[in-house]
């Protein structure tokens, strides 16, 4: 039976009101948006947290996220759904609805996750799309659609700000809306600046809306920017306070068409106590009509909540009954509302209209999630007012832009405000590898405040850290002071660069999948590690670091060899010291007491033309020193990284063009000769030796 | 008949005649719609500070129309013209087609200019202000729009507008508006609209 009635309702409204207007016009709803998205955090919030560099000016599909956001504040109007639009703050929430039953209350309309399409939940959803799905297409399209659906959640709050929506008012042709998109088009600048304009005091919602109760028809802290069930009847000096409902504010202060001074109408659903006619004076104001300017008498707010503007004209039979002395009750007075009525209306209930769908969009994003640390260890932080208990996941992208859970990257965990989780460990996906390493998506989903199934996005960058721990392969001990670094392959770019502490390890950033370890000075050629203990001269020959490589610690370790130079060396038959040396300019001398003051004493000289070492596999030359160097370079120094892979091997030969003066002689303990000398020679050859690795 | 089958042909009834009721009554002020051509538009365009002629703005017009159905009514796109200033900076839009054919309840049209580098009539201008309606109908008038020298200026100037609000095929159909915007676009470092 119930449904038969409302059937009828619902057949019987376009009768009643032959069509039933949509709120403001679609162009006011899409600039009341548009200038909410302006003064909202959302640009803000898309380039710092989400890692949307151009903000609104974002293109998707054709269209700037602004124009997305824009199209919502437009398409809630769409066929049918504007019946849902409406919403009397007295009355339960299941009843507040146009005419009671036809309409859902705009409240649970915004909610309704059955019918709707775009309920809050519904667009948390598509912005949960926006951060997961995997591929970037479809993240893009979630986003574009997120933004739609908070449009259209805007425009619910807008719809509060208009009389004849929280009124119970399905108003005919002509009202305020209409009167508003005329002004919208006919004066833009007077639009303007009641957009820009103030709200009364307090205007702009007190932030405390978001923690009052919330009713369980409607859970989510949205419904009090509509209705916050402050205002209950018998109180309009609370419209006016710091915590109301825009629709309290709306219905208690203002008239639509067809609700004017109903406050003792037999139907109770046209029966609004306020504003009464204990709220209002009477003054003549100037106007003009047809050119000329007249006199009008108007009913002015003057008490009961917000005051000092023109609420109805005052109907021409009220002159009449009261000249008259006539009962008034015989007589319809027939205030209505004019073009200034509707410009005192416009100038107090657009800039709220503005405010609170503001307020809706920055309350949509409000979760904020600080991340900080490295992968071997990172904190979450909860940067929101609110306490958060539910899941945090990173994602990341692989090269095409697909986008995935990371493996062992989720956590559930409840952080109160302020509250953060530390020591958290990461391994950093390579398989595939991430497009950017480090780079992640933190998506928290859970209860944020009184919001369940809250969605809070955040592109965190974690910087991915390994230790590398260097040994000598001789003996396994810790290379101290060892430098190293990490090598971008891709960009060859030096990534980090430490020195190994007294354990031989040093922490350094990487890119995983994309990283090679370079150790530039443990031996006198740099090295690239190539995986065990072998190392390569190119970085091409590097090992990518991979999570195999790393043990529980995060660490890889290196066992690195010390490499030495070897080659043969001849002595000098009567000196008995060695026949050449690598010093350019160089002697040695030595003096052995044989006693009774008798010394045996030599005195050799060395000298370089020269000295080169080739390579045998490329014959590629080095020259170690010359006639007029200060000193010899060691062999190693033209050995390849390669080399250290071939210890005991002949690698190269040393050419060398060297002379050397040899001499022996008894000597008394003044220096001087006893006797003819033992010996001296002069050597001057050129001569080529091998050269063999070593390893101390 | 059941009680629903009754309730089905009532409601029918009902719907149909509101629908003769909604399309037979008039009770809004005429001047929100077109009761005759109105055009051809004419304006000039100046840099509001220097006062000269601003050659090349794009002048685009949209004709909305409010579709009565049998319970609401909505505003929707009817048609959409553009035109360029001329190097005096004044234009003249041919709208006879449009205006002659228009639909009942077609407003009258909604005008906004664009320049590369400037605030838009009408998000962003300077003069005239106060009531405009009529204001490019003979002899037309004079708009003058200001320079816009910071990028955060220009980029949140154009949050306010947007090329789908005037038509879902804008490339097609507003070519001129669209190589402007992606000039600003592009000027301030945006990446441009790509054609649909």
């Amino acid at each position: 039976m119930r449904q038969l009635l409302s059937l009828a309702v619902l057949c019987i409204v376009p009768l009643a009101s032959p069509a039933i207007a949509t709120s403001y016009e679609v162009p006011a709803h899409e600039e009341i948006t548009r200038l909410a998205g302006k003064l909202s955090t959302l640009d803000e919030v898309l380039r710092t947290r989400l890692g949307v560099s151009n903000g609104l000016d974002t293109i998707i599909r054709g269209q700037a996220l602004a124009g997305w956001l824009a199209q919502g504040g437009r398409r809630e109007d769409d066929f049918l759904r504007f019946f849902n639009h409406f919403h009397n703050p007295l009355a339960d929430w299941s009843a507040a609805g146009l005419l009671g039953s036809v309409g859902q209350s705009s409240i649970l309309w915004g909610q309704n996750t059955t019918l709707s399409g775009w309920s809050w939940q519904d667009v948390r959803n598509m912005y949960f799309d926006a951060l997961t799905t995997s591929t970037a297409t479809d993240r893009e399209m979630g986003l574009a659609r997120a933004f739609e659906g908070v449009g259209r959640q805007a425009h619910l709050v807008q719809d509060a700000a208009s009389p004849a929506h929280t009124r119970n008012d399905p108003h005919v042709f002509y009202n305020y809306e209409s009167s508003i998109d005329k002004v919208q088009r006919d004066e833009p600048s007077t639009f303007e600046s009641w957009l820009a304009g103030s709200p009364d005091t307090p205007g702009v919602p007190d932030p405390g809306w978001q923690a009052l109760d919330n009713n369980p028809q409607a859970p989510v802290a949205t419904a009090r920017l509509i209705d916050a069930d402050r205002y209950l009847g018998g109180n309009p000096g609370a419209t006016i306070g710091a915590l109301i409902g825009l629709a309290e504010y709306t219905n208690a202060n203002f008239f639509s068409e067809d609700r004017i001074f109903t406050e003792n109408d037999v139907d109770p659903l046209k029966r609004f106590p306020y504003p009464n006619r204990s709220s209002v004076t009477e003054q003549d104001f100037d106007v003009s009509v047809g050119g000329a300017i007249v006199k009008r008498r108007y009913f002015v707010k003057s008490a009961d909540g917000a005051t000092g503007y023109r609420l109805a004209t005052v109907g021409l039979l009220r002159d009449y009954h009261q000249r008259f002395n006539l009962d008034w009750t015989r007589f319809r007075e027939s205030p209505a509302l004019d073009e200034a009525v509707y410009r005192d209306y416009a100038e107090r209930l657009v800039p709220r209209a503005v405010a609170y769908s503001a307020a809706l969009l920055d309350y949509f994003f409000r979760g904020l999630v600080i991340v900080s640390g490295t992968d071997q260890a990172f904190g979450l932080t909860n940067g929101s007012d609110e306490a958060m208990d539910g899941t945090f996941t990173l994602y990341y992208d692989e090269a095409n832009d697909v986008r995935r859970p990371v493996p062992g990257g989720t956590w559930t965990r409840a952080l109160a405000p302020s509250g953060s989780v530390e020591d958290l460990t990461l391994t950093p996906p390579t398989n595939p590898p991430a497009k950017e390493p480090g780079r992640y998506m933190l998506v928290f989903r859970g209860v944020l405040g009184s919001e369940p199934e809250a969605v809070v996005g955040r592109q965190a960058f974690i910087e991915p850290v390994i230790v590398a721990r260097l040994i000598k392969r001789s003996d396994g001990a810790p290379h101290r002071g060892a430098a190293v670094q990490t090598i971008d392959t891709q960009t060859g770019e030096v990534l980090a660069s430490g020195i190994t502490d007294q354990d031989g390890r040093a922490r350094l950033a990487w890119k995983p999948g994309r990283t090679v370890l370079f150790i530039p000075s443990v031996n006198l050629f740099p090295m690239y590690w190539a995986g065990a203990s072998t190392f390569s001269s190119r970085i091409e020959g590097g090992r990518v670091v991979q999570a195999t490589d790393l043990d529980a610690q995060r660490q890889v370790t290196i066992p690195v060899p010390l490499i030495l130079a070897s080659w043969p060396e001849r002595i000098e038959a009567c000196t008995e010291v060695q026949l050449f040396s690598h010093v350019p300019n160089g002697f040695f001398q030595r003096s052995v007491p044989l006693g009774d003051d008798r010394f045996d004493f030599v005195h050799v000289t060395y000298a370089v033309n020269l000295i080169t070492f080739i390579r045998d596999e490329t014959g590629q030359e080095t020259d170690l020193c010359g006639e007029t160097s200060p000193a010899c370079v060691d062999p190693r120094a033209a050995f390849l990284a390669e080399d250290a892979n071939r210890v005991g091997q002949v690698v190269g030969r040393l050419v060398r063009d060297m002379r050397s003066t040899h001499f022996r002689q008894i000597i008394d303990a003044g220096g001087s000769p006893i006797g003819p000398h033992t010996c001296a020679a002069e050597y001057a050859e050129v001569e080529i030796v091998p050269v063999t690795v070593a390893e101390e | 008949m059941s009680a629903w089958g009754r309730v089905v042909v009532l409601c029918g009834v009902l719907v149909m005649s509101g629908t003769v009721a909604a399309w037979s009554q008039e009770t809004e002020p005429r001047d929100r719609y077109l009761d005759r051509p109105r055009g051809p538009y004419r304006g000039q365009v100046i840099d509001a500070e220097t006062k000269a002629p601003l050659e090349g703005a794009v002048v685009v017009a949209l004709w909305r129309r409010n579709r009565v159905y049998p319970f609401h009514s909505v505003s929707e796109n009817y048609a959409v013209r553009e035109t360029v200033t001329d190097a005096d900076g004044r234009f003249v839009l041919d709208t006879k087609d449009v205006e002659e054919g228009a639909p009942r309840r077609t407003y009258h049209p909604e005008f906004l200019i664009f320049q590369t580098g400037y605030g838009s009539f009408p998000r962003k201008y300077v003069s005239p202000r106060g009531y405009i309606g009529g204001l490019f109908e003979r002899p037309g008038a004079i708009v003058e729009l200001p320079r816009l020298r910071a990028r955060d200026e220009r980029r949140k100037h154009l949050w306010l507008f947007g090329p789908h609000s005037y038509s879902d095929k804008p490339f097609r159909e507003l070519p001129e508006f669209m190589r402007r915007i992606n000039a600003e676009r592009t000027e301030i470092g945006l990446e441009p609209y790509s054609p649909e």
